[in-house]
């Protein structure tokens, strides 16, 4: 089974500095929206969490006309940013909203797992995230 | 360098409804850093000393800072900096939530404000440009309801916004502004918004934000992350206590050391004050806690809707100065009571604190036989201790309606009106109502509240030395020295823009390696202090000029009289006492007997003409 991000809403606290850390890690910027974990407030209800569930047969992978999307070593699913054209079509083929546009560069963002390393866990001092299978 | 800016002013003219860009050029950002540096040094160059807060001439500068938007921890909050309508000086005020990380990311770093729309707008910045949009459908609607309203008609996903209320529209002078539950609370923006026709403005902004050294400022983070984890964990932690059940958390201990203004200041003590301390309405009520843009405290108290005797409310918070100003102040011990004011403040948008030292004047007055008990009409008793009563002159003052509409221009302006000796126990410095702690027991208090630029602020004051007694709350020793140093130190800080808190736990140099790596700049500890006190004379200078001078760095004369229940071991505030902290502090600041900065001071700090 791959890993994924597994979020908590119950614990989260809706700082989002794991979006702020993602899009660091992948962008070098910081930027919420360039981010593969979303957190969206529903007040006074709790946050909704998008995030990739790393499924084992996912619709995005042979969707992507571009190849922009590759599986890692760690088994999840990356965005190769130099080559991914914009089109959208993983956006649309994805039925768990897990992978959206960032509407600056027009590329393709989803969680990748840092490859397994998750640089999101170190930053979330709430304890609302935790690798699952 | 500078890769953390956008670099640029996003200027708004409501009476041409007109838009521009202006370039930030280097050497101003090297010199004012951001946030309150920007709007401090903007305003004070753009707005004359004479213009009307309320009037076409005010402007008003939203600004975000170097370090808004990255996750460096509790730097999320935005500054608003205009002529305030209840002193007639410079205000500086601030709201955190998600708001600066959203301008941050129009690449504006300072959105001005300017001139008077002939009708109500609101106003959208997104990456489809900036529109300005009639709105007349929102005149007299909640916050909320003008926020939700405006974030549907937008259509633009992860906007945030700012609004006033009924109250901004009325121009109360102690409106404010609020940001998603957030409020730019203190100095009546909302009013200067309400005089602009400015009902809401929603800002999404989708940039990148940069930062010059990226691996110096991972370490610079990751140092902030770990200084606030250490103080966090410890269980003495107040920060620890906020993020568990809100910054009421302190009220017990307050209450214990006789430091908690109670009844408008005849005692400093309450007994009920459990009742409506943090602790219980977080175990009382469904509570979560809530965080500002990348934030470990989460201090934000969120709950549920609650059904009360006023009918459901929902809320958070309320925050401990609610809880001074519209509790104990005003003998109001019932938390339903503290939730629904609270939510009235948020809902007409206005500080809480104006608001329920208004009330609690009101009160006075009536105990006092100056104002007659059933001044509030409809059967409500003008007295201590009186929920329905407080709930009722909240709708009043928002609707300027009745008494509310000599409440609603602050306390100052109410006793000149009301006379009967009144002006000698308002609770105000400046015209601005005390924030929540008491000259007569701290005397850090006592000389921060008489020589802020805001008027009767706290927020740059020795709280927590004085409460936890590392320095005697009732000495005159070294501490104008204290409060100086404070106030640079604390205006340096909202440069960046940093949360208060922050100063509790970082050492100058981390603010200094933050700066530093996010800019690419070479600040030193001495020189980034410097910035705090040249921001400080700045708005003395436009003080002065706008007619505020060293004689209004005074306290009311309720100050120098001895509480009911003052604790017998305590020395109460002296006015020769007073008078110590004031020549201290003038010597202090390198100002002459009369409170004006010395040309050489001036000189000193680069203000010279």
């Amino acid at each position: 089974m791959v890993q994924r991000l597994i979020v908590t809403v119950e614990k989260c606290t809706e700082c989002r500095a794991c979006e702020l850390t993602c899009s660091l890690e992948h962008f070098g910027v910081f930027n919420l929206r360039k981010s593969g974990v979303r957190i969206v407030s529903n007040w006074p209800d709790l946050a909704r969490a998008r995030v990739c569930i790393q499924c084992e047969d996912p619709e995005c992978l042979p969707a992507c006309p571009a190849e922009a999307l590759v599986v890692t070593k760690s088994g999840s699913i990356a965005v190769l940013h130099e080559l991914c054209t914009g089109c959208e079509s993983c956006v649309d083929a994805c039925p768990y909203d897990g992978v959206w546009m960032d509407p600056l560069s027009g590329l393709a963002v989803k969680c990748d797992t840092c490859d397994g390393q998750f640089a999101c866990l170190a930053v979330c001092t709430a304890g609302a995230l935790s690798i699952g299978e | 360098m500078f890769e953390c800016y956008g670099k640029k002013l996003l200027r708004i003219d409501l009476s041409t409804r007109s838009v521009s860009e202006e370039p930030l050029r280097e050497p101003f950002i090297q010199r004012w850093v951001g946030g309150m540096g920007f709007g401090v040094k903007l305003f004070t160059n753009e707005v004359p000393a004479t213009a009307g807060p309320l009037g076409p001439d005010n402007k008003i500068y939203i600004s975000v800072g170097p370090l808004t938007g990255t996750l460096a921890p509790l730097f999320a909050q935005t500054c608003i900096v205009t002529k305030s309508p209840l002193t007639g000086g410079i205000i500086n005020t601030y709201a955190g939530g998600h708001l600066g990380g959203s301008i941050k990311a129009t690449g504006y770093d300072v959105i001005a404000i300017e001139g008077q729309a002939d009708s109500l707008v609101y106003v959208l910045i997104s990456p489809a440009g900036v529109r300005i949009v009639d709105c007349p459908e929102l005149a007299g609607v909640s916050v909320r309801t003008a926020e939700e309203a405006v974030q549907k008609a937008a259509k633009t996903e992860g906007m945030h916004t700012l609004g006033i209320g009924l109250a901004g529209e009325n121009c109360v002078r102690y409106a404010s502004v609020i940001s998603e539950t957030r409020a730019f609370g203190r100095g009546g923006v909302g009013a200067v918004f309400g005089s602009k026709n400015l009902k809401v403005i929603g800002i999404a902004g989708i940039g990148d934000v940069g930062v010059a050294d990226p691996e110096e400022f991972r370490a610079a983070v990751s140092a902030a992350y770990t200084a606030f984890a250490e103080d966090l964990a410890q269980p003495w932690s107040l920060l620890g206590s906020f993020g568990r059940v809100g910054t009421g958390s302190g009220m017990g201990l307050i209450n214990e050391k006789h430091a908690l203004a109670t009844k408008h200041h005849h005692m400093t003590h309450f007994e009920q004050a459990e009742q409506i301390g943090g602790q219980a309405i977080a175990e009382q009520y469904p509570t979560r806690p809530i965080a500002c843009l990348g934030c470990q405290v989460h201090c934000g108290m969120l709950h549920k809707p609650v059904k009360t005797k006023w009918g459901e409310v929902w809320t958070r918070g309320p925050e401990y100065e609610s809880t001074y100003s519209l509790g104990s102040l005003c003998l109001n011990d019932d938390p339903e009571m503290l939730l629904k004011a609270n939510d009235q403040a948020e809902e007409y948008g206005m500080d809480t604190l104006s608001l329920g030292v208004s009330i609690a004047f009101a009160m006075e007055c009536a105990d006092r036989g100056i104002l007659p008990r059933d001044a509030v009409g409809d059967g409500y008793v003008l007295e201590f201790g009186n929920p329905d009563t407080t709930i009722r002159l909240i709708d009043m003052i928002a609707n300027r309606q009745g008494l509310g509409e000599t409440l609603a221009d602050g306390v100052r302006r109410a006793s000149q009106r009301i006379g009967g000796g009144s002006e000698e126990f308002a609770l105000q410095v400046k015209g601005m109502e005390f924030a929540a702690w008491m000259p007569e027991r701290m005397r850090g208090i006592a000389v921060t509240f008489a020589t802020s630029n805001r008027g009767a602020c706290h927020k740059r004051a020795p709280i927590g030395m004085e409460l936890m007694e590392v320095i005697p709350m009732d000495s005159v020793e070294g501490r104008a020295e204290l409060v100086a140093g404070i106030q640079n130190h604390v205006n340096a800080i909202f440069a960046l823009v940093a949360c208060r808190f922050a100063e509790f736990v970082l050492p100058v140099q981390q603010f200094v390696d933050l700066l530093n790596a996010a800019t690419g700049m070479a600040y030193t500890e001495e020189q980034f202090l410097q910035l705090g006190e040249v921001i400080w004379n700045l708005e003395r200078l436009y003080n002065l000029e706008a007619g505020i001078d060293g004689g209004e760095d005074r306290l009311p004369d309720i100050c120098f009289e001895v509480p009911e229940d003052f604790p017998p071991e305590a020395k109460p505030l002296t006015r020769e006492d007073f008078a110590t902290l004031l020549s201290d502090y003038y010597a202090v600041r390198g100002w002459d007997d009369e409170g004006r900065p010395t040309p050489e001071r001036l000189a000193a700090l680069g203000l010279h003409d």
